[in-house]
């Protein structure tokens, strides 16, 4: 019997990683607390795993044979081609994207569910920002620090891939 | 002769309910369909099989508001329900819905262990309050996570199932995938 029990474990190895790195930069930049950091961090990357795997659930089944099967040799016996290494290229450049869109939208969904304001912008901070567009902008400062967290979670899971396949 | 019924209603004592809607019904309930289908001969068993899992699960549902099922701590409620409603949807639809029964079983958990947060008393809804909802939103998105990865190894299976030649290759280089031999452990079990 063939079970995807490595790709389950290794998951799960990353995803604590990102999370860890996440909340990490959440309860410093954010200067929320370590709780509520890593709440936030392990729903919203478990919102983007589940996003991940319907994407390509999805995408797989509309994929022409030819690119499917190479991708089953690759997924089942490591075999690699240009074409696999130029669909993976793809699949990791818009699912950043596709996923940092996520982590802000589902950040703002949390917000709402938690019943709760991070950054309430003050009146003067808002009249300020009219005028000069460079100060202080709390929703600015949030998703920057999204951004920055998340290219730091994502570049680390490269990382430690890339050290995979040069290891194993 | 009295005391020998004396008896053997004392036995019986620890086996019946003591009211109506007690997890021990429903399992007389299920032991008598079972004799019945046993004893049957000619009439469909596969309605008395339907039957007896859903006796059986409802049973669960009283059992565990009676006293929670844990597995190394946790508390396992939910699984148990959501496992038995799963088979005996499978038995009840046969055919194509099987994979999509495996892949909803962690939702259908979920969902179960949801909804005491969402009574406020027996007849009453209420919203459940923003901690609450922070702790199943981690719920809902983990187990969905989990039914992801059932969907992967059924795809798998498809693949294997579609292309027989596959199976004869080596997978040890996988870096998703193992390959378990359960003929083996069960030898090594027995052994």
């Amino acid at each position: 019997m063939i079970l995807p029990l490595r790709a389950i474990a290794f998951q799960l190895l990353l995803t604590t990683v990102a999370i860890a790195i996440e909340s990490f930069l959440l309860h410093k930049r954010l200067k929320l607390s370590r709780k509520t950091s890593v709440e936030y961090a392990v729903s919203l990357n478990l919102l983007t795993l589940f996003a991940g795997w319907y994407l390509f659930f999805v995408f797989f089944s509309t994929l022409p044979s030819s690119i499917e099967s190479t991708l089953i040799e690759f997924i089942l016996f490591d075999r690699w081609s240009n074409q696999t290494l130029l669909f993976l290229f793809l699949a990791g450049m818009i699912t950043f994207f596709i996923t940092l869109a996520l982590k802000i939208k589902g950040w703002e969904g949390l917000e709402y569910l938690r019943n709760e304001v991070l950054f309430e912008e003050p009146l003067e901070a808002k009249n300020q920002f009219i005028k000069d567009a460079n100060s202080y902008n709390p929703a600015g400062l949030r998703v920057m620090t999204i951004l920055e967290a998340h290219s730091y979670s994502y570049s680390t899971i490269l990382l430690v891939l890339i050290a995979k396949l040069l290891l194993a | 002769m009295d005391k020998f019924l004396e008896s053997l209603l004392g036995m019986q004592k620890p086996m019946l309910p003591d009211r109506l809607y007690s997890w021990k019904t429903f399992m007389i309930l299920t032991l008598f369909s079972l004799v019945l289908i046993l004893v049957s001969e000619g009439i469909k068993t596969e309605i008395l099989a339907g039957f007896t899992l859903l006796f059986i699960t409802i049973g669960i549902w009283f059992y565990t508001k009676e006293k929670p099922l844990t597995f190394l701590g946790v508390s396992v409620n939910c699984w148990a329900m959501s496992i038995f409603i799963c088979i005996l949807v499978s038995k009840l639809f046969t055919g194509e819905v099987t994979s999509w029964v495996w892949i909803s079983c962690p939702p259908v958990a979920a969902t179960i262990a949801a909804i005491p947060e969402f009574m406020e008393s027996k007849n009453k809804l209420k919203i459940p309050a923003p901690e609450v909802r922070q702790k199943l939103v981690i719920i809902f998105m983990g187990y969905l996570v989990i039914s992801c990865w059932i969907n992967f190894g059924l795809t798998i299976q498809e693949w294997l199932e579609n292309d027989p030649s596959l199976m004869q290759q080596d997978f040890s280089q996988s870096a998703f995938v193992v390959k378990i031999e359960w003929e083996k452990w069960w030898q090594e079990i027995v052994k």
